[in-house]
């Protein structure tokens, strides 16, 4: 077994509504060259674009990888792991993701907004995964480090006042963003 | 009152602002909406990467623009996710660039320096430049800079230059404890993959580590536990310790908890005591059974369901469980649960059955890995009393689904066949059906081969299944399958009751298809013309046709073939001292490569007397290459997941191989082989060098065939010998021996020892000293040194036994009774004996393994709680006489078994032989 069997994945993609990539990470990855990569995305989008994953995340077996996935708005959310992995590990760290994501944009994560805001996408991957194994799978711990708000966890941020004001904070920000979107929306309608 | 209307103006006003960023937000958002009609749209459009590189200059600017160089960051970050690579010039252009950005006081734009840093993989000269700040960034105030530091050095260090981690470790070591979480996180985490490049300093921090297990967070207490096991790995006890202590309290983290199943797994399997089961770590697997999260739970369920000699009871907690998880809502668990069960299925499928009922619903499951997993769970666990119900099912399910799954299904119909040969007919026809349908080759492929390997386990299928692939090459595409089908029809078509029915689907091929198929089929029709006399001289008719063949291959074929069959009408002998049958339905014996050598040779040197394949010799290499290639095949298809053929074919061909010996040029003498024990072991395993034994019984001779196997990376053994010491054995004699002439680390190789029987039948036990020069070899190099001469050594072995069973060969005969009764009591020996054995299984195998013969009519299985039973033994002994025993067995008390033996054979001498060798 790799690395004594710590929880770890293969590969976090993101693909846009026509199967483009917009982000892809392949850790220790079991593609030789960048063409196998692409095709096995492609390959991915083929089989997955059609099923509604909007809800709860959905789960193939593709190429002997097991991947995760959730669609959010226009773009795709797939994490990739060996066949040996636990799929709920993999099914926590895409909606952690994903959530994060949310969070750190204040809104549901659709292409535009991803690619407006490239660098956070990233600094998201960065702050979930370190080098295969994952990092952290609290996604409000995610969103402080990203911003540069503050390095504790919600759960653990014991004994220090700044950054438990800091999590509040943030928390509240993005739920009046949020309350604030859909009543845009609503009005909108 | 005052203070209150101050309350509400307030208010008020928070709420026109609020009422302000709603309209904001409204417009903004038709705004996005009006851009997203027009699609494409992408702020990194046309982007170029020399326009990018060049905007990198604004990074030496006096005034850094953070914004800008943030957006200037973030257009390479995209460039190198689509797959763009910097030159190795860009890269050093880029990174002293950015390193010039460090002295920015900007938060989020430090944030990406680092995340551009470990993207850009420096070379490791350019590394030191950054190693200064960044061990400052480690020691700041700051805890986001304290961690991010350890990230990017970490990761630098592992991709670079590992010896730079003695620079820094004093500051890693601290940082492990740190109370601030995700610096110890990021400290760790560095760690374990620091661990893969420089493991001497990693493990110097073990206290440190075992500090941060006890933390109160997450994610350090997940990731200490990593690198714990990382750096104890080696140490079996040690980590059992660490295991069995963290197992007593609770973990908070989940994934912690998942890596400590997998560990505590690993322990059990691991544990050397092997039979029984660490109780208190059992209890902890199911105890997780009931934690809170989902991926805890099922981690621990499918822990349990991947032990090693798990047993029913221990399954059914773990069971229950998935069957939780089938009729969930998120199709993540059922998934999970279905594959889990799966598995199980294959070994305990009595096990999964009470989930069948959930499993049924999962077959119109809109996720269609899930139904095609429980389809085939359920094909394995299905009573055969569903399984025309299951196929019905299951027909409406094949069109739906990719070819992939189909194969799959039609994998675990093949399971299904062969565990219920009764019900042929429903699933041959759910085969011939869904082989008519559209698909592709390897579709095809796997429902021959269904067909193919059903045809020969069950008999009763046989004709139906021919006609089925009759029809098939009818109108078959693939080349591969048609050569594949009409071998098989030469093979078992002349067996059936009407095989001139084959006759007419085999030279259809021969007008209609291409050169490959036409000359299989040509070799089709000759072996219907070998068998069957009353056919061949249509056939013959046949063949002739296809002389003028427009292909070389189909004419020579045919040209051979009719020369041959034409040959049998005449009554003459067939070639290279085969006959017709033997050439054309027997595998060859002998590697092609060896007889192309004989071959040659041969006309090299022609001779009066024609060539036969009982002159040709095998040189010791190619033993060697044959053995590599079957293990090879062997190799791929165990791969292949098909049971039946990787277990059959290492027996098969060890057979072949000791075939192959009395063809080695110095043992050609001893003649045609009799029988091959068992392989013994003559040294433990685990030791310097590993030593077994196959005795290859000939006429007059004994062939010890010794494997040596050294597992010392530092020495070449040379000239390896077995010397046999039979001088306290009468009746044997040493002959000569084959030495092997190099045994290097890891390539077991063989060497022999001749032995020729003087009178009798020799039986006893004696000592064997393995003999050999060893070279002294650098473990890097694997060779030894040139002007090495190296010395002679030996190293003594566990002794030889050669007993009655070693010239006993274990063949079954049909009717026992009938053959005890035909050869009579004229040499009948009887005799009883007291064993002490805890049982009486026990005694039987012990009885069959002195023996050497082969179990009858299936009385090899004695009920558990029998006290007496009779086993029907049969065998030949050496010379080709037929041994026939019955063995008698009783319990006597706990500790004995009685045992009355009754030997009979056509020579008085070799019955009490026989009888004699128990005691």
């Amino acid at each position: 077994m790799d690395s004594a069997g710590i929880p770890s994945l293969k590969g976090l993609i993101l693909l846009d509504g026509e199967g483009k990539r917009i982000v892809a990470r392949y850790y220790a990855s079991p593609f030789s060259t960048s063409a196998e990569e692409l095709a096995f995305e492609k390959k991915l989008f083929e089989k997955t674009s059609r099923t509604n994953a909007k809800l709860e995340a959905e789960i193939i077996i593709l190429d002997g990888l097991i991947t995760v996935y959730k669609n959010s708005a226009d773009v795709w959310l797939y994490v990739v792991g060996s066949q040996s992995e636990n799929e709920l590990i993999l099914v926590n760290a895409l909606v952690s993701f994903h959530e994060a994501l949310q969070n750190a944009l204040r809104a549901t994560p659709d292409k535009r907004l991803l690619l407006d805001n490239f660098d956070t996408l990233l600094l998201a991957i960065d702050e979930l995964i370190d080098g295969g194994t994952f990092l952290e799978l609290d996604s409000d711990a995610i969103v402080n480090r990203i911003t540069m708000k503050g390095s504790d966890a919600g759960s653990a941020g014991i004994g220090d006042g700044s950054v438990v004001g800091g999590f509040t904070e943030q928390t509240f920000n993005s739920m009046f963003a949020s309350a604030r979107d859909q009543m845009a929306r609503a009005l909108l309608k | 009152m005052a203070q209150s209307s101050s309350g509400a103006s307030d208010m008020a006003q928070q709420g026109a602002q609020w009422l302000q960023g709603l309209k904001e937000t409204a417009m903004s958002m038709t705004q996005r909406e009006k851009k997203d009609e027009d699609e494409g749209y992408s702020p990194f459009h046309g982007l170029q990467k020399s326009a990018v590189l060049q905007e990198c200059r604004c990074f030496n600017d006096r005034e850094i623009n953070a914004r800008r160089c943030i957006t200037i960051l973030t257009k390479i970050l995209w460039l190198l996710s689509q797959g763009d690579k910097l030159t190795r010039l860009e890269t050093t252009e880029v990174f002293f660039g950015v390193t010039k950005l460090l002295q920015a006081k900007d938060q989020q734009l430090r944030r990406l320096i680092y995340l551009v840093l470990k993207e850009l993989k420096p070379s490791p000269e350019e590394v030191i430049i950054v190693v200064a700040t960044l061990t400052k960034d480690m020691n700041s105030k700051m805890d986001l800079y304290r961690a991010n530091a350890i990230r990017v050095l970490g990761a630098i260090i592992a991709a670079t230059d590992p010896t730079l981690l003695a620079q820094i470790e004093r500051h890693l070591k601290q940082a492990l404890v740190d109370r601030n979480c995700f610096v110890a996180a990021s400290a760790l985490v560095s760690g374990i993959h620091l661990m893969h490049v420089n493991g001497e300093v990693v493990r110097r921090w073990v206290n440190e580590v075992q500090t941060a297990l006890q933390s109160d967070n997450q994610s350090v207490q997940y990731h200490a536990l990593a690198l714990l096991h990382q750096i104890k790995r080696q140490d079996r006890l040690a980590i059992s310790k660490v295991v069995a202590s963290l197992t007593r309290t609770p973990l908070k983290s989940a994934l912690a908890q998942c890596l400590l199943i997998r560990f505590a797994k690993k322990v059990m399997e691991e544990d050397p005591s092997g039979e029984t089961r660490d109780r208190a770590l059992f209890d902890y697997l199911e105890a997780s059974l009931r934690h809170k999260s989902d991926m805890v739970i099922y981690e621990a369920a499918s822990a349990i369901c991947s032990l090693t000699n798990v047993t029913q009871r221990e399954l059914s907690p773990a069971i229950t469980v998935l069957q939780l998880f089938l009729c969930s809502a998120k199709p993540c668990l059922r998934f999970s649960a279905v594959r889990t069960l799966n598995k199980v299925a294959m070994v305990h499928p009595i096990a999964v059955t009470p989930c069948n009922m959930d499993m049924e619903g999962l077959i119109n499951d809109g996720n269609r890995s899930i139904a095609t997993l429980a389809i085939t769970t359920l094909l394995k666990t299905g009573s055969e009393s569903g399984v025309e119900r299951l196929m019905k099912q299951i027909t409406s399910f094949m069109s739906e689904i990719a070819d992939e799954f189909k194969i799959v299904v039609v994998d675990a119909i093949r399971a299904m066949c062969l565990k219920f040969p009764q019900k042929h007919r429903v699933l041959m026809t759910f085969l011939s059906n869904v082989l008519r349908e559209e698909g592709g080759f390897a579709y095809k492929k796997a429902i021959v081969d269904t067909i193919l390997i059903v045809i020969g386990k069950v008999p009763e299928a046989k004709e139906a299944g021919l006609a089925h692939l009759c029809e098939f090459i009818e109108d078959c595409e693939f080349t591969l399958l048609s050569t594949q089908i009409l071998h098989l029809l030469g093979m078992q078509g002349p067996s059936t009751q009407d095989p001139a029915k084959y006759i007419r689907f085999i030279y259809n091929r021969v007008v209609l298809e291409n050169a490959t198929v036409r000359a299989s089929a040509v070799s089709a029709l000759a072996k219907f013309g070998i068998q069957l006399n009353y056919l061949r001289p249509s056939i013959i008719l046949l063949l002739q046709r296809c002389l003028f063949d427009n292909d070389d291959e189909v004419r020579d074929r045919a040209t051979f073939l009719v020369a041959l069959l034409k040959g049998i009408e005449g009554g003459g002998v067939g070639i290279g001292g085969l006959n017709a049958r033997q050439l054309l339905m027997e595998p060859l014996g002998l590697p092609l490569h060896a007889i192309e050598i004989s071959c040659k040779e041969y006309l090299a040197k022609p001779s009066d007397v024609p060539f036969t394949l009982a002159n040709v010799t095998v040189a010791p290499e190619m033993l060697q290459k044959e053995r590599k290639a079957a293990a090879t095949k062997a190799a791929t298809a165990a791969a292949a997941d098909n049971p039946t053929t990787a277990r059959a074919a290492p027996e098969r061909h060890v057979e072949a191989e000791a075939d192959l010996l009395s063809k080695l040029p110095q043992f050609v003498h001893l003649g045609q082989r009799f029988s091959s024990s068992k392989r013994a072991a003559l040294s433990e395993s685990g030791t310097e060098y590993e030593v077994s034994c196959l005795k290859h019984v000939y006429s007059s001779h004994l062939l010890l065939q010794f494997s040596v196997n050294n597992t010392l990376e530092d020495q070449l053994l040379e000239n390896v010998t077995v010397a046999v010491d039979v001088s306290s054995t009468p009746g044997l004699a040493f002959e000569s021996e084959l030495p092997c002439s190099a045994v290097p680390f890891g390539q077991p190789g063989d060497t022999f020892c001749c032995l020729r029987r003087v009178e009798g039948l020799p039986i006893g036990s004696f000592g064997c000293t393995l003999k050999f020069l060893v070279k002294d070899v650098d473990p890097a190099k694997g060779m030894p040194e040139e002007d090495e001469t190296g010395y002679d050594d030996e190293y003594h072995l566990e002794e030889l036994e050669i007993a009655a069973a070693d010239f006993m060969k274990r063949v079954p005969v049909v009717d026992f009774r009938e053959a005890w009764d035909t050869i009579g009591g004229g040499c009948e020996v009887v005799e009883t004996f007291s064993l002490s054995y805890n049982s009486l299984k026990q005694a039987m195998d012990a009885v069959i393994d002195y023996l050497g013969m082969q179990i009858c009519e299936n009385t090899g299985n004695p009920a558990e709680s029998a006290r007496t039973h009779t086993v029907l033994l049969s065998g030949v002994f050496l010379g080709g006489v037929q041994v026939f025993a019955i063995v008698n067995l009783r319990t006597d008390s706990a500790k004995s078994v009685g045992m009355r033996l009754t030997v009979r054979s056509a020579e008085m001498g070799i019955s009490q032989f026989v009888a004699s060798s128990v005691a």
